[in-house]
């Protein structure tokens, strides 16, 4: 009798698991095992970062040899670590061929295998050297001291160009060996990826990579549910974040609230503000003046103050670096950004303008902005009731407000503009999630086009097409 | 009896920590290669077919149709496939009038979104005859509507050998004009290089000359090509 009752359970308990994995994994069903079994996809784990890590290109166009996509991460199949050993090789040789050569001269050979790295911001040569953990040329660095994008071509006479908005260099006569990356290529081609073409195809003499069968994103593109990082509710989760920033010195730290909910922590110069929505904002005074700025020192104290302090996001690439002076001293602000599910999560530039902002001075943190999210959940989507617009559809659905836009910015009449003009206006088309950040927990992430045309940024809904954020700032 | 229970809720705990269930990575669709080349090809008032050129030979069954178009013109495309024989008889005068390589098509039988107008959104699908010389079957008919930025683009699928697109355009009065009619053939590498090699002694385009290239990507023996 016992056995038998033993045996059920162990049956009953057994199917209910099964179910369990299984909603998990394909079914939807109505309500959810309470929230807390959804915890495994809380993905919060502090990655220990380094410098190579937050360094890394904002995109990855690839050439197939003919056909093209783009990837937003480099984590799939471990491309940017590749890429960086392969450009190291190349660095390490003391003797590089290279010559500057002009934009026309970049034969962009379609047929042949080849990346295009974007980073989001000038990055200075010499620090992608120190990056790949190289000497420095000093030769190569005279030719060109920012680098925003590396061409890597990888035909029968590999060559790489480097490139900023202005000038070219490129280094030939390469030595290193390209089978790594072409077996890489070919692996994700294999792997199924969605084909992106050129704005070419309408005749526009400009190359910018949109896909046209944006039916299949729908399936790619999940929901993302996403929360706060630290629990404002609770005063003693927000007391263990100040702990971290005030260390023991927390016991004669003064502790105000205010009237909003938010936290301020006092010690000395040192202040830490939590806000009732989950903006960490981190103050304090140079220890010393600061008159000349060092970008390797400055940046290296950042990633050194991050991670120590709350870690890095999944998948944080630095997203800009501005020079910045405060009281005759001189320093840098780095702006960061982070992707869900290989996207980039893009906010009101209102409430954030990134979501960690770091000044810094040398060995000296000025400031620390950070507002960061969790994943709570991801949904992939088994019907296509959402079907994803292409892009062109969604400049479509939003034309009077861009050719508005546009003829304001270049005084111009709107019936001046052509509807087709817009088009060889278009700078860069990307996906992204944005988040409204009106909700601490379960905020539902937005699939969206960010799309940029004549430097002004839109962000449109990939579903419907509508205005999300962006547009021309008065 | 308690040693069981216990060993009962130890399996169900193990299996329960086992929370990273895979994650339905569903990652990308299907789609491959795509060697379409760049020239302009007819040059219509009203419509203008950028992609892909006529008699275009290219080893992907996926193709880009795409161009300019006047606003809110009705674009309807017909895909046409040849059955028959699979070799793709390559002859410097390759026109429509050849009885090309003959193979089973298909074709992407997606609808446009675009399609407001649900007059000509049939799609029509037939089963592959067999053996037939220079009959086209049907293989698909897709209306794209065109919008106010004025262009157009689709991926065509297409199967081995010989494929007709025929492109109407229904004007405003419902009229239709200006048919235009592509040719493409798709082969695969292995047939081109064969081939190439009879013919090397012919002067060829750039286009070709390219595709050679193309074919030959990761081998290093690709200068024989140049």
């Amino acid at each position: 009798m016992q056995k038998d009752r033993a045996k059920t359970f162990l049956l009953v308990s057994l199917v209910l698991v099964s179910i369990f994995l299984t909603q998990q994994l394909w079914v939807q069903i109505p309500f959810s095992f309470g929230p807390y079994l959804s915890r495994d996809k809380d993905r919060g784990i502090r990655y220990n970062y380094i410098l190579s890590d937050v360094i890394s290109p904002e995109k990855y166009l690839i050439n197939f040899g003919g056909s093209y996509t783009i990837l937003y991460s480099g984590s799939r199949d471990d491309l940017w670590l590749k890429i960086r050993s392969y450009l190291k090789g190349i660095f390490q040789n003391e003797d590089l061929s290279y010559k500057e050569i002009d934009e026309t001269e970049i034969i962009k050979n379609d047929v042949k295998k080849s990346i295009n790295l974007f980073f989001a911001d000038d990055i200075p040569t010499y620090m992608l050297l120190k990056i790949l953990d190289c000497k420095l040329s000093s030769s190569i660095y005279s030719s060109i001291e920012n680098v925003r994008n590396i061409y890597i071509y990888l035909g029968v006479n590999p060559y790489i160009v480097l490139s900023n908005g202005t000038n070219h260099i490129k280094i030939y006569n390469i030595k290193v060996d390209t089978s790594i990356l072409i077996n890489t290529l070919d692996k994700i081609e294999r792997e199924n990826v969605l084909e992106y073409y050129s704005i070419r195809m309408w005749g526009i003499n400009k190359d910018v990579y949109i896909p046209i069968n944006t039916s299949s994103l729908s399936y790619i593109i999940p929901y993302v549910y996403v929360n706060n990082e630290i629990n404002t509710g609770n005063y003693l989760s927000m007391g263990s974040v100040a702990k971290n920033f005030f260390g023991e010195d927390l016991e004669y730290a003064r502790k105000i609230v205010e009237t909003d909910g938010s936290v301020i922590f006092l010690y000395g110069q040192k202040g830490l503000k939590i806000s009732k929505n989950g903006l960490i904002e981190y103050f304090n005074t140079l220890d010393e003046n600061v008159t000349e700025r060092n970008l390797f020192i400055s940046l290296n104290k950042a990633v050194d103050f991050i991670t120590k302090h709350l870690g890095w996001p999944e998948e944080a690439y630095l997203s800009s670096i501005e020079e910045i002076e405060y009281k005759g001293n001189k320093g840098y602000r780095f702006r960061f950004e982070y992707r869900i599910n290989n996207l980039t999560i893009y906010s009101d530039k209102n409430k954030f303008n990134s979501p960690i902002e770091i000044e810094v001075f040398n060995k000296n943190v000025k400031s620390y902005r950070r507002y960061i999210r969790n994943i709570s959940q991801v949904e992939y989507k088994k019907f296509s009731k959402d079907e994803v617009l292409p892009p062109e559809k969604v400049i479509e659905i939003n034309l009077s407000m861009i050719k508005a836009d546009l003829a304001k910015k270049n005084n111009l009449k709107m019936e001046e503009i052509d509807n087709f003009m817009i088009l060889s206006f278009i700078d860069d088309i990307k996906l992204g999630y944005f988040d409204y950040c009106d909700k601490k927990y379960k905020q539902k992430l937005i699939g969206v086009w960010v799309i940029d045309v004549d430097g002004i940024t839109y962000i449109f809904d990939m579903h419907d097409g509508k205005f999300v954020n962006g547009g021309l700032t008065e | 009896m308690f040693r069981k229970v216990l060993t009962g809720t130890l399996i169900i705990a193990i299996i329960c920590t086992y929370g990273t269930v895979g994650y339905s990575a569903g990652d990308d669709v299907e789609i491959k290669n795509s060697n379409t080349n760049v020239e302009k090809a007819e040059e219509g008032s009203i419509i203008n077919v950028i992609y892909p050129e006529d008699n275009l030979i290219t080893t992907d069954n996926i193709v880009l149709l795409s161009g300019r178009a006047k606003k809110g013109l009705k674009i309807i495309i017909e895909v046409y496939s040849s059955t028959g024989l699979l070799d793709v008889d390559f002859d410097v005068d390759i026109s429509s009038t050849k009885n090309d390589g003959n193979e089973k098509n298909d074709s992407d039988i997606e609808e446009v979104k675009e399609i407001e107008n649900t007059e000509a959104t049939e799609e029509v699908q037939t089963k592959e005859t067999k053996e037939s010389e220079d009959t086209y079957t049907l293989e698909s008919k897709e209306v794209l509507e065109v919008g106010e930025l004025g262009v157009f683009a689709k991926e065509l699928e297409l199967k081995q050998g010989k494929n007709k697109i025929n492109i109407y355009v229904i004007d405003d009065e419902d009229e239709e004009t200006e048919i235009i009619t592509k040719y493409v053939y798709v082969t695969d590498i292995e047939k081109v290089k064969e081939y190439i090699d009879k013919l090397e002694n012919m002067n060829f385009s750039e286009t070709i000359k390219k595709m050679i290239d193309s074919s030959n990507n990761q081998d290093t023996s690709t200068e024989l090509w140049r």
